[in-house]
């Protein structure tokens, strides 16, 4: 059987279906056996869907970046609307000012 | 002017009628060269575009990034074919510049890696896991629902290692492919994915201190 460590380092194949039909059956196996990997395979695919997801807006449209709890970047309390200054910048630099 | 909700459509999703057509007219008002329209452009995508650019690089680096993504955009705008939206365009653009930033900036990966080493999975020498810790309980869209874990998550991301950061930005946040992210980080398929599996990792052994049972 394939140690534990084996296991982890193919997870990422695993998980995404990418192992040699031979290797994926050994993972299968191991996991159905150990319950150790079984629940790390689990919380891995877990932090895999909350990363993707945890970056769009969510449901009542709020807008991620900008919640108070992420205190430490205070940039990222910011609004979505650009500070004037630097829209004037941008403006300046592409020379499209009016 | 309501940004917010028309800015919202930067990155993947939902089609809008409306946005469609008014994102039509914005282009080829681009495409005629008209200063107003690139105003309209910055105005309207500039904010959303901004909190991409800073995933990856500090608050001055990412206002210096949005500037040459935004400019990039007015110069090449003849090569806009609109068989993506704009938002998407845009967004590919901003990223890449990004990436060009942080390349200037030249990060060793060695550090990274000592950095990241202890969040990475102990062994015994019988090849079973030193730390095993206990599983999670929740569904994603359980944890999902909860502000402070999608706040958490998010600042986990943020304060990996930059080089784990931007593989695990890229690939899993920007959606961006293996082949793609090897490409604009000039590195092999493989290394990406090495470099994503111990981002993934890193992240799972932060949130498990969270989120497992009993923790
Ligand atoms: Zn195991």
């Amino acid at each position: 059987m394939m140690t534990c460590e084996q296991f982890i380092d193919h997870l990422l194949d695993f998980d995404e279906g990418d192992l040699p039909s031979e290797t994926d059956r050994l993972c299968r196996e191991h996991s159905a056996l150990c319950k150790q990997c079984a629940d790390y395979l689990d919380s891995y695919q877990k932090t895999v869907a909350v990363g993707k997801a945890a970056f769009k807006s969510d449901s009542h449209g709020s807008e991620p970046a900008a919640d108070t709890v992420d205190n430490q970047r205070p940039s990222a309390m910011e609004s979505y609307e650009l500070p004037e200054e630097l829209v004037q910048s941008i403006l300046t630099a592409a020379g499209a000012v009016r | 002017m309501d940004s917010a909700r028309t800015s919202s459509s930067v990155g993947p999703a939902q089609p809008d009628l409306a946005v469609l057509s008014d994102e039509q007219t914005l282009v080829a008002d681009l495409k005629a060269g008209d200063p107003a329209a690139y105003e309209r452009l910055v105005r309207v995508y500039g904010g959303r575009m901004l909190q991409v650019a800073r995933r990856f690089l500090d608050e001055e680096d990412a206002r210096d990034a949005l500037q040459e993504a935004l400019v990039s955009a007015w110069k090449s705008i003849d090569r806009f074919d609109g068989q993506s939206k704009v938002s998407t365009w845009l967004h590919r653009i901003v990223v890449n510049a990004s990436l060009m930033r942080l390349r200037k900036k030249n990060t060793k990966i060695e550090k990274a890696t000592e950095a990241l080493e202890p969040l990475l999975p102990k062994y015994l020498e019988d090849g079973h896991r030193a730390d095993p810790g206990s599983g999670w309980t929740e569904t994603p869209e359980q944890l999902l629902g909860r502000q402070e874990v999608r706040a958490l998550v998010r600042r986990s991301i943020l304060d990996l290692p930059e080089s784990y950061r931007t593989v695990l930005l890229l690939r899993d946040i920007e959606g961006l492919s293996g082949k793609e992210t090897a490409e604009a980080m000039d590195l092999t398929v493989s290394a990406v994915k090495v470099r994503l599996h111990r981002a993934r990792q890193a992240l799972r052994e932060i949130l498990a201190d969270h989120l497992a049972e009993g923790a």
